[in-house]
């Protein structure tokens, strides 16, 4: 239900935009924060996967057709636990919830029920934010492609 | 010395331009001022390990030097000579990392390297 903590033992993705991931092929705090120029935004998106039927290609999948944003090739979806990033975060912020935010179907875009919001982060501008998003990037698991290569 | 401090750096400049063009195709430029401020302090040393290097949707540069054991620095380069940094310091007894963030000019920066002994993260 909207506005719900969502399980901690569920995973979520973060789309990472292109050049904030690392040489590496790792997710940057730096796109774990809340963007300076954007007053209004109070949270950051991510998409939970066990909203979906199991299966992690299957989720994947889901996540990239209900997406609303404009997804590149070169970017990135970071997979997190959701217990790990709240617990690994409660050590510097005990502000931190990730919470249930489904999206209902308007004009070209279908309902997507797994969009939630990571809330309760310091402005972003500030260096506790960017402290904040370099620890939420240590909790990510897994990198996935954006867009998936059918060689059939 | 000179051979590996030049390849470092050439390596810096195609990966720049590799992120200035992911960031023109999401709406964001480099800001020059935070690349001067990079360029100074990677010149500034040639022993330095390459680090990391992001391009932040504000425009300015962030480079991070990383260990296994979860040793941390995260620079952003701010310009006008000055630097946000983020510090994870796994400490050599007990399991707690020490977390630390502030701001500091170019210069003092080599400092807080100094103070949180991460000499052999960020240097050869």
């Amino acid at each position: 239900m909207k506005g719900d903590d969502l399980p901690e033992g569920d995973q979520i993705v973060r789309y990472v935009k292109p050049s904030m991931v690392r040489d590496d092929g790792t997710a940057d705090g730096s796109d774990f924060r809340l963007r300076s120029g954007r007053p209004d935004e109070t949270g950051l998106s991510v998409n939970w996967l066990d909203a979906f039927e199991p299966g992690k290609n299957h989720q994947l999948s889901e996540v990239r057709r209900l997406s609303r944003l404009r997804l590149r090739a070169s970017g990135r979806f970071a997979e997190m636990n959701v217990g790990t990033v709240v617990r690994q975060v409660a050590e510097e912020l005990d502000s931190l919830r990730i919470v249930h935010d489904p999206l209902q179907a308007t004009g070209d875009y279908d309902a997507d029920p797994s969009h939630s919001d990571i809330v309760g982060l310091p402005p972003g501008d500030t260096d506790d934010a960017m402290l904040i998003g370099d620890l939420i990037a240590a909790c990510v698991i897994a990198m996935h492609p954006v867009i998936v290569a059918h060689t059939d | 010395m000179a051979r590996h401090a030049r390849a470092k750096h050439d390596s810096y400049l195609e990966r720049m331009k590799l992120l200035q063009e992911e960031a023109r195709h999401d709406g964001y430029t480099l800001n020059f001022a935070s690349e001067i401020d990079f360029r100074q302090f990677i010149e500034s040393a040639p022993n330095m390990r390459r680090g990391n290097l992001v391009l932040m949707d504000n425009g300015n540069l962030r480079a991070i030097w990383k260990d296994e054991r979860g040793t941390h620095l995260g620079l952003q380069f701010l310009g006008g000579r000055m630097v946000q940094y983020v510090i994870f310091k796994q400490r050599e007894q007990g399991p707690r990392i020490s977390r630390v963030t502030g701001r500091d000019t170019l210069e003092g920066i080599e400092q807080q390297i100094g103070a949180f002994e991460l000499h052999s993260l960020v240097y050869v």
